[in-house]
């Protein structure tokens, strides 16, 4: 049998589930037992008690999106839209709330892993980082990202806590597009050397090209930043 | 829900430290109430005081030799846990040839979350030399009498204990569950004389 009650404030309204747990009881009770064909009552004192004990809730939400007990991952993703941006405007700046909770006896800490490329992509070609900010209005293409930006955040520390408001962190994500390989100025020269009745003539001939790039946001894959948390206990921080 | 940290503060003669019923035997306190009397006799059950507790007290004994009182019905229990609960009670018995046996049982059976698991102990006289178990960390839920008794006055130690293995899983979201030890009773039920002995 397993009841269910809630134990912070919803952060969706999925979670409307209602109170139903069972309160500890205790009793005391003295009662005459009447037992078949007895010919007198017989006597019985008896003790009660009763307690169900709620679980801690755990929550860690990244742009409203939650991590599940088998996946601690959460993945905020650039796709084609923030790619082509960053090939319009040269410079994007993505805001990322995480709200976490973990009530009882546990702590919660998580990593922040920037997305890996390769030379193929257009984000490899960018200055990225992830970075925390103190609010959303603090993350924006002007702001600058700190040299040794922070990896990690440990917002809910191991002592006890029944809290039911979840803590919420801010990072930014910063890309600044660096010249792709294949785009500037392309120029040829050829020289023609031939012979005149006047003379030996020599002609030299040079062509400048413009050379647009063959990167498309419509080929770049999705890149991920990931967020993975965990739970733990005081001693194991 | 605030928790208080353990006073150790023993009312009355608390009785000498004993490890045969663990450390709740330490915070035993001397105690008893009045028993009720009965027509013929006395047959009565009480609930002594421990750990200035009168009546089941629980403990999160989470960190070794620091247990905290908590209530079971707010405590959020999470992997790692250890949870105690301990219920000291004496039996009075007194009349002619009124034999009587102690049971414990459970009414409505636990219901225990993923990754806990449960057990409890009785002993009897604990924290003293004449200390009984008479049942040793057994699966809760596990039903016992003991042998049929005249004995007059006895003081017993019901120990429950729950352990949140550090493996399990976290609860995500505002949705939890409940681990239900059931419904206990501890009863001193007369017997007809010559029957059951």
């Amino acid at each position: 049998m397993t009841r269910t009650r809630q134990t912070f404030e919803p952060v969706t309204s999925r979670y409307r589930t209602l109170f139903a747990g069972a309160a500890a009881t205790f009793g005391t009770g003295l009662v005459a037992l009447a037992l078949a064909g007895a010919t007198s009552a017989l006597w019985r004192t008896e003790l009660t008690s009763h307690a169900a004990l709620p679980d801690a809730a755990v929550l860690f939400s990244v742009n409203g999106e939650e991590a599940t007990a088998s996946n601690p991952s959460v993945a905020v993703t650039l796709g084609a839209t923030e790619i082509q941006a960053l090939l319009d405007d040269g410079s994007i700046a993505v805001p990322i709330e995480v709200q976490t909770l973990s009530q009882g006896n546990r702590g919660l800490r998580y990593a922040v892993a920037p997305p890996t490329t390769d030379e193929t992509e257009i984000l490899h070609w960018a200055e990225l980082a992830v970075f925390p900010v103190s609010d959303p209005t603090a993350c924006s293409v002007d702001t600058e990202a700190p040299i040794r930006p922070p990896s990690s955040s440990t917002p809910v520390p191991a002592t006890y806590s029944d809290t039911m408001t979840p803590t919420t962190e801010y990072w930014c994500l910063r890309a600044d597009l660096r010249q792709l390989p294949d785009v500037g100025e392309f120029t040829t020269t050829a020289t023609i050397t031939g012979t005149h009745a006047l003379g030996e003539i020599v002609e030299t001939l040079s062509t400048q090209v413009d050379v647009t790039t063959a990167f498309t946001a419509a080929n770049e894959p999705t890149h991920r930043v990931t967020f993975t948390y965990e739970t733990f206990r005081a001693g194991n921080d | 829900m605030k928790r208080r940290t353990l006073a150790l503060t023993i009312a009355g003669a608390a009785l000498t430290m004993g490890l045969t019923a663990g450390t709740f035997a330490t915070w035993i306190s001397a105690d008893t109430a009045e028993a009720a009397p009965l027509t013929f006799g006395t047959l009565n059950l009480q609930s002594d005081t421990i750990m200035g507790v009168d009546g089941p007290v629980w403990l999160d004994a989470s960190v070794p030799g620091q247990p905290v009182i908590i209530n079971p019905d707010t405590f959020l229990a999470t992997a790692g846990d250890e949870i105690r609960m301990g219920h000291y009670f004496t039996l009075d018995a007194s009349g002619d040839n009124l034999a009587y046996q102690l049971n414990v049982r459970w009414d409505a059976p636990p219901a225990l979350t993923d990754g806990v698991t449960a057990t409890y102990t009785l002993t009897e006289n604990p924290g003293t030399g004449t200390a009984v178990v008479h049942l040793a960390r057994v699966a809760l839920g596990t039903p016992i009498t003991l042998p049929t008794s005249t004995q007059g006055t006895r003081k017993f130690l019901l120990d429950i204990d729950l352990t949140y293995a550090d493996t399990r899983a976290d609860r995500m979201g505002a949705e939890t569950a409940l681990t239900d030890i059931g419904q206990v009773a501890i009863s001193a039920d007369q017997i007809r004389e010559g029957a059951q002995r």
